[in-house]
């Protein structure tokens, strides 16, 4: 009976702007089952978890918990549900201690009030650890002393501790909880797993589908948004799975792959000899050729984007040599690559790339108010800013009605226009590209795409990291893929013999 | 941290379209636009009307004049201030800075002659301003903490050099520069504060160190990932506060005719009002030197208003402080921050 799932989601949608974040996703979990979430980076599964933790308000759709309607989009209700959740990124206190951290926002109702309540709360603490066997953490420790793991096995605890006391079985979300633990620590969260699996559903989404494999019950694959099909864990092959998350369907049109013309010569226009950056990558060697497009791949946290960053330089090298035209370049930094010609389109546009209270005119003129400066008065010609700028917006066509209009107030596609535009005006050799489609319409991702052919073209080398393989497929001439901080395999990707998506894949994880 | 957290889950809210999804009345949205310029033009109207309502005498040449005289030194304070407000820091040392150059060149303005001894104080002014800066950046100290702390260092300084009593100077310079009228019924200092307003407008708008100014103020990383120099630039932005800082402790004496312990420093909430009020951000990168003129005359009209309508002394501190405290509240990019602490 459907009424027996602890948890079912009907319908629910999502969109950012123009974006499908979900389409129409249901689901169900019941108590006794690990539902393994899997797909690709931007399938939806971040947004999916928002919503069954509430931090994301669907457009449409309903979520029960028990039988019952529960209120979307709020974290407390969803919480006081018995739904908890252990997220990517940590949601501990680091002043605080374990014990602490644990009962944070709960002191009263764990310990009650009164003198002692302090030694009541790390008795608690220190037994909900021994239960879960997690013996290298004291319950005294401060959070900021603490590893990786072992903030993650707290934040298990954390999740643990609101179990005991509801007499309906609740629901544990973890998301990417195996990704930064070591083997012994993932093998502790999979016997805690194993042994509370009869009191609590959860829910589990990993990029390493070994992990999701090997714990789930249940699997449900996220493609686009959509929930592609749910099938019940027992000789699944990892083969398989691939095939799910990536599908079929992939345009040659639409990455203008007759336009494809590869590398203009073997010399290496840029290239790193060994670099590493600690905590990131380590040993890559990685060539830029003239009029070639490089492509990256890799999970998030193979150091992938970081390696782009460093490339343009973002990050400094820890170890190893960058060399732009066979010389070495000690002192690497943003401003000197930009004087060379090696530009950056990072990541994450409203943090990384926009002045939105400023107009559209400044946020293009930033990247070129050396090129035009009055030589002998040092004062910027206002005139030739308004004309080059106006150029750009029209060659990049800009939907706006007027270049001084705020920049935070176009769309994600025209505001990624406008920052390449910005490189537009100057000479560029080397185009750094860290997912540069980020929450984009497809319209303007084409356009983007062409732009970036018609750059090749020209002879510019370009790196281009993105969390899309099908766009790294389609748009590489060379894909180098990363695992773990390192190079583990280079795929040759001419228009003619594109790998598949699972050729990339395998290497990736 | 012994280890980097992964990267932020990329679904979540694809950054950009988060904040442009407010949709409300356009009519509103053009105003509210304009807002940081509107605020303070109605209130210098609103100002005049009102005292000269009050008492006739406020719309008068004397009356002017003494506006003007008081705007000079405000207004360039307030314009020292105004260029750290813009790249997102604050510097509450000015008016300390200030101080210090209004001792240091009644000290010396007899013993080196007019001309060396203001290029001299000047060059103290600054490299106070740099010192601040070289803490902010290189130790990374929140730069209010910094200043703040130097604003007590600086008046420390002052009292010392002046045994905490005024220090009388002979020199005509002063009296020539900042008090006589080139232009009738306008007192040169004036002149010195719109040309200065002038020029600093000019290099924020039409100068690469002016836009990077406004880069760093806007946006800190994404200035940093699209070429500027940010440490360069916050050093400079700190010197040239401190330098302007000097310049207007140079006027305050001028007018005061000796240095003057602890002359300037009251005038520090003022200038924050006056930059604030003028409409630039506390959040930086919004705003620029010729609003903080328009903001000094507000806060000069509301002081001289005060003073015409007998208001007494201890109700003026409580109204001027409730006017930082509104303006900051009208004008706030609650966007920009997290939490309010």
């Amino acid at each position: 009976m459907a009424a027996m799932s602890t948890v079912s989601l009907t319908g629910v949608s999502k969109s950012y702007g123009p974006v499908h974040a979900l389409r129409e996703v249901s689901l169900q979990v019941r108590p006794g089952e690990v539902l393994g979430l899997i797909g690709e980076n931007g399938a939806g599964k971040s947004t999916l978890i928002g919503v069954l933790s509430g931090t994301v308000r669907p457009d449409a759709g309903t979520m029960q918990v028990h039988g019952q309607d529960a209120p979307l989009g709020d974290p407390r209700a969803l919480s006081a549900l018995g739904i908890s959740v252990v997220v990517q990124e940590q949601a501990l206190v680091d002043s605080l201690r374990v014990y602490e951290n644990i009962y944070l926002g709960r002191e009263n109702s764990v310990a009650g009030r009164g003198p002692g309540r302090r030694r009541r709360l790390r008795n608690a603490a220190a037994v909900l650890l021994k239960d879960l066997h997690i013996d290298n953490i004291s319950p005294d420790a401060v959070i900021v002393d603490l590893t990786y793991p072992q903030r993650q096995l707290v934040e298990i605890a954390k999740a643990f501790s609101r179990t005991g006391t509801g007499a309906e079985a609740p629901m544990i979300l973890l998301d990417e909880p195996t990704s930064a633990l070591s083997e012994t620590e993932v093998e502790i969260l999979f016997s805690l797993v194993e042994r509370w699996r009869d009191r609590v559903s959860f829910i589990f989404v990993s990029h390493i589908l070994q992990d999701v494999l090997q714990i789930s019950t249940r699997l449900l694959v996220l493609r686009d948004g959509r929930a592609i099909e749910t099938l019940p864990n027992d000789g699944v092959s990892a083969e398989r799975l691939h095939e799910l998350m990536v599908g079929t369907e992939r345009s040659a049109d639409y990455y203008r792959e007759d336009e494809q013309l590869g590398a203009r010569s073997d010399g290496a226009l840029m290239e790193l000899r060994g670099a590493g950056l600690t905590g990131e990558f380590q040993d890559v060697d990685l060539v830029i050729r003239p009029g070639e497009i490089v492509g990256l791949a890799g999970v998030i946290g193979s150091g992938k984007s970081s390696l782009a960053a460093t490339v343009a330089g973002a990050e400094r090298l820890d170890h190893g040599t960058l060399l732009l035209d066979g010389v070495a370049r000690t002192r690497w930094n943003v401003p000197t690559a930009v004087r060379e010609g090696v530009l950056y389109v990072p990541p994450e546009r409203a943090h990384d790339s926009l002045f939105s209270t400023t107009s559209i005119r400044s946020n293009i003129s930033i990247g070129f108010l050396d090129l035009i400066r009055s030589p002998w008065s040092r004062l910027l010609r206002l005139p030739t800013e308004r004309t080059r700028t106006a150029e750009l917006a029209k060659r990049l066509k800009i939907k706006t009605n007027s270049l001084s209009t705020p920049i935070g107030e176009l769309s994600g596609g025209n505001q990624q226009k406008a920052v390449f535009a910005r490189w537009q005006g100057r000479p560029c050799r080397v185009l750094v590209l860290n997912d540069p489609t980020r929450g984009i319409d497809v319209g303007t991702r084409e356009e983007i795409y062409g732009l970036i052919r018609d750059m090749a073209a020209t002879g510019i080398g370009v790196l281009l990291c993105a969390e899309s393989l099908e766009e790294v497929i389609g748009m590489s001439d060379r894909i180098v893929v990363m695992k773990d901080g390192r190079v583990s395999a280079e795929l040759a990707a001419p228009a003619i013999a594109k790998p598949t998506e699972v050729d990339v894949i395998k290497h990736m994880m | 941290m012994t280890q980097r957290a992964p990267t932020r889950p990329p679904e979540s809210v694809p950054p950009g379209l988060s904040a442009d999804s407010s949709g409300g009345p356009r009519l509103l949205d053009r105003l509210n636009q304009y807002r940081n310029v509107l605020v303070p033009a109605v209130a210098v109207v609103a100002l005049v009307i009102y005292f000269q309502s009050q008492n006739t005498a406020f719309v008068s040449v004397d009356s002017a004049q003494n506006i003007l005289r008081q705007m000079a030194f405000l207004s360039v304070v307030a314009l020292a201030g105004t260029f750290v407000i813009l790249i997102g820091g604050i510097d509450l040392s000015v008016a300390a800075n200030a101080t210090l150059a209004g001792i240091l060149i009644a000290t010396w303005i007899d013993d080196f002659g007019g001309p060396l001894a203001i290029v001299m104080v000047i060059g103290v002014g600054a490299l106070v301003g740099l010192l601040n800066g070289l803490i902010t950046t290189l130790l990374k100290v929140p730069s209010f903490l910094v200043t703040l702390g130097m604003m007590s260092i600086l008046d420390g300084i002052s009292n010392s050099i002046s045994a905490g009593g005024p220090v009388s100077y002979q020199s005509g310079l002063l009296q020539k520069l900042v008090n006589d009228s080139t232009i009738p019924n306008v007192p040169n200092g004036a002149l010195i504060a719109i040309l200065l307003t002038g020029l600093a407008t000019a290099m924020a708008f039409a100068t690469s160190f002016g836009r990077h100014m406004y880069a760093v103020g806007g946006n800190e990383r994404a200035a940093r990932l699209s070429g500027v120099r940010v440490r360069s630039v916050k050093l400079s932005v700190f010197a040239l506060a401190g330098a302007a800082a000097a310049i207007a402790g140079i006027i305050f004496t001028g007018q005061a005719s000796t240095g003057v312990p602890m002359g300037a420093d009251p005038s520090l909430l003022n200038s924050i009002a006056a930059i604030v009020v003028g409409g630039t951000a506390l959040s930086g990168g919004v705003g620029g030197p010729h609003r903080t003129l328009l903001g000094a005359l507000v806060i000069v009209l509301l002081s001289a208003g005060m003073d015409i309508t007998s208001v007494d002394a201890y109700t003026q501190l409580m109204v001027k402080g409730a006017v930082v405290i509104a303006a900051v509240a009208l004008t706030i990019d609650r966007r920009r921050y997290g939490m309010i602490k």
